[in-house]
């Protein structure tokens, strides 16, 4: 069995909206954070870490990255309790969508962040071509494009060679092709021995990169595995989704209860189902039942959240306030 | 490598960044107007100054060239400094930065030396050029001495705005904030500080604005090393012997080090639990 390369236990951080001053305000006022929030993720292994806005993930990898320290739990690497430095020294770091501006070129950049990771200046133009940036080391920085600021971001968290890589939504304002390209080079990476934590809401653009994934939401870890496990765990495995044209007698075809969703819109249908075997479909097709698609239903985030907790997309809303971070669990005793 | 020379190694990319950056370039006039530009004024062998007051030693011309000094080096480190810390929190950068294995003292130190440098280089050029303006229309020198405690004071006032707005754009979330903070001080002690050394006066029962009340003149000297501005022209009089405003050399001194490891002590650990 392999020998986990990160361990978290019981990681707690909340964040201070506003400190205590004296004589003002008695008591600090409280955020979000991270509660509770322990996994452990092996060598080479790729863990997408997937919530709404305001769900503490980028809070879960600040701690990670040894940015923040935690209130409570531990974080060890390779077996060790590991403090905010050596997390620094073992960890690269990318965060979300850098705005890379100002005159500095490619080169004088990464130059910057050798020397302030102790590495050699001389390692920047090797991990420029990794990224594929090579020829643009002498361009200054402003003149990127938003792919090639990702990628410049991506260089930079790789000084060092670190065991570990955490990327804060990597793919945000990447273009089809771009996505496609960083998502190889990660591969190479985790292939290399790199481990890899990936904080995405798209879950969809995860499905082929990741070998598991953890679900957070208001700073707590909900579930975690294999893709497959989680479908499984929430309900959503052995689902299928079919679509089709005119009318269709659901009730001809499948059992009540194994009907999830039947949804309408013009002249197409779409039925999400359980229990679909090829019998089902030919008999469909038999019975001239104009079908386009058949597919394994692909849960959306909004699909796993909603499963995972119970609650409906509007009880969620858009709105992300401070105290929708905080689980149920402490609002109850906030007060105390 | 070690923590100096990188600490030294990081500081000359900030200054490299900075010497050649448009503020300079917008700043350089103002910097050549207000320094060498006073200090050929002052040299005028014609000039007599309120009071009837004639300059007639180069460190007397150097003491009236101070007054531009403040008026351009404070806001020209300022200008430079402001958004030190704020434009890498806007931008994300320094969440990166301080993602890396590099104590956050020394990440400190260097953003210091950086920021410190950049401003006090065309300073400190341009106080040469003044002192080349004043040795051509006047053929007065300084001493070795007077030259040294004039480049000390003009690095020591440098350093201090440079601090005072690093610490503002530690606080600050967006440029604004950390403008306001940083133009408010200079402003409070370029401007301001007469307002405040008169009502502390009024306050004493001192007269105000008396240049011959020894009470007066003694007031306003002791307040002077709670303002930047003040213990930089502490430091300037301690070669200027008809200027006696009853603060000690070991005062003075004081004043330089607390100015100077005070908000250096701040800044560090604003850094230290620097939230994003």
């Amino acid at each position: 069995m392999a020998e986990p390369r990160l361990e978290v236990h019981q990681l707690h951080f909340r964040h201070t909206i506003a400190g205590r001053i004296p004589l003002i305000r008695k008591q600090a006022v409280l955020g979000g954070g991270v509660f509770d929030c322990s996994f452990s993720i092996n060598r080479g292994e790729i863990l997408g870490l997937v919530g709404a806005n305001g769900a503490g993930k980028t809070t879960l990898l600040r701690l990670l990255a040894g940015i923040h320290a935690p209130q409570k739990g531990n974080i060890s690497v390779d077996g060790k309790d590991a403090n905010t430095f050596l997390l620094r020294t073992k960890i690269g770091h990318m965060p979300e969508h850098i705005r890379w501006n100002g005159s500095k070129t490619l080169g004088e950049i990464m130059e910057e962040f050798c020397i302030l990771s102790n590495e050699e200046t001389t390692t920047a133009s090797k991990l420029l071509s990794l990224v594929g940036l090579s020829d643009q080391r002498h361009d200054p920085v402003y003149q990127l494009s938003q792919g090639m600021r990702q990628r410049l971001s991506l260089g930079v968290a790789l000084i060092g060679s670190p065991e570990i890589l955490l990327l804060d939504e990597p793919f945000n304002g990447l273009d089809p092709i771009a996505s496609a390209s960083f998502q190889n080079m990660l591969k190479m990476l985790a292939s290399k021995g790199v481990t890899i934590i990936i904080s995405s809401h798209l879950v969809y653009d995860l499905r082929s990169l990741v070998d598991r994934i953890a679900i957070m939401h208001r700073g707590q870890l909900i579930e975690e595995g294999t893709m497959e496990d989680v479908s499984k765990k929430l309900g959503f495995y052995g689902l299928y989704e079919l679509k089709g044209e005119d009318d269709l007698d659901v009730e001809q075809f499948f059992e009540f209860h194994n009907v999830v969703e039947h949804s309408k819109k013009g002249n197409s249908w779409t039925l999400i189902v359980r229990d679909v075997t090829s019998n089902t479909i030919q008999t469909m097709l038999k019975k001239n039942v104009k079908l386009t698609s058949w597919t394994p239903f692909e849960p959306s985030l909004v699909d796993l959240i909603q499963s995972a907790t119970g609650m409906e997309l509007d009880e969620m809303s858009l709105e992300v306030k401070p105290q929708m971070m905080v689980p149920l669990r402490l609002e109850v005793n906030e007060d105390e | 490598m070690n923590e100096k020379k990188r600490v030294l190694l990081l500081s000359s990319i900030i200054r490299k960044e900075l010497l050649f950056s448009n503020r300079t370039k917008i700043m350089l006039p103002i910097l050549l107007l207000f320094i060498p530009g006073f200090a050929w004024g002052f040299s005028d062998p014609q000039i007599v100054l309120p009071g009837g007051v004639q300059p007639d030693t180069a460190m007397e011309i150097l003491y009236y060239t101070s007054i531009g000094i403040l008026f351009s080096a404070t806001v020209f480190a300022v200008l430079h400094a402001h958004d030190g810390i704020s434009r890498e929190r806007i931008s994300g950068v320094l969440e990166l930065r301080l993602s890396q294995p590099m104590n956050r003292s020394n990440q400190t130190t260097a953003l210091i030396f950086g920021y410190w440098q950049s401003s006090f280089i065309p300073v400190a050029l341009c106080s040469l050029l003044a002192i080349l303006a004043m040795f051509a229309r006047t053929g007065l020198r300084p001493t070795v001495l007077e030259f040294l405690i004039f480049i000390f004071a003009i690095g020591v006032l440098v350093l201090w705005y440079t601090l005072l707005a690093l610490i503002a754009s530690s606080f600050a979330n967006e440029q604004s904030t950390s403008i306001a903070f940083g133009i408010g001080t200079w402003f409070l002690f370029t401007f301001l500080w007469a307002l405040v050394t008169s009502m502390v006066a009024f306050a004493s029962g001192v007269a105000v604005g008396q240049p011959n009340d020894p009470e007066w003149v003694r007031l306003e000297g002791h307040l002077d090393l709670l303002s930047p501005n003040g213990v930089f022209h502490h430091l300037l009089e301690l070669r200027i012997p008809e200027i006696e405003r009853g603060v000690s050399l070991v005062m003075t001194l004081i004043g330089v080090i607390l100015w100077t490891v005070l908000p250096w002590l701040v800044l560090k650990r604003r850094i230290q639990h620097l939230t994003l």
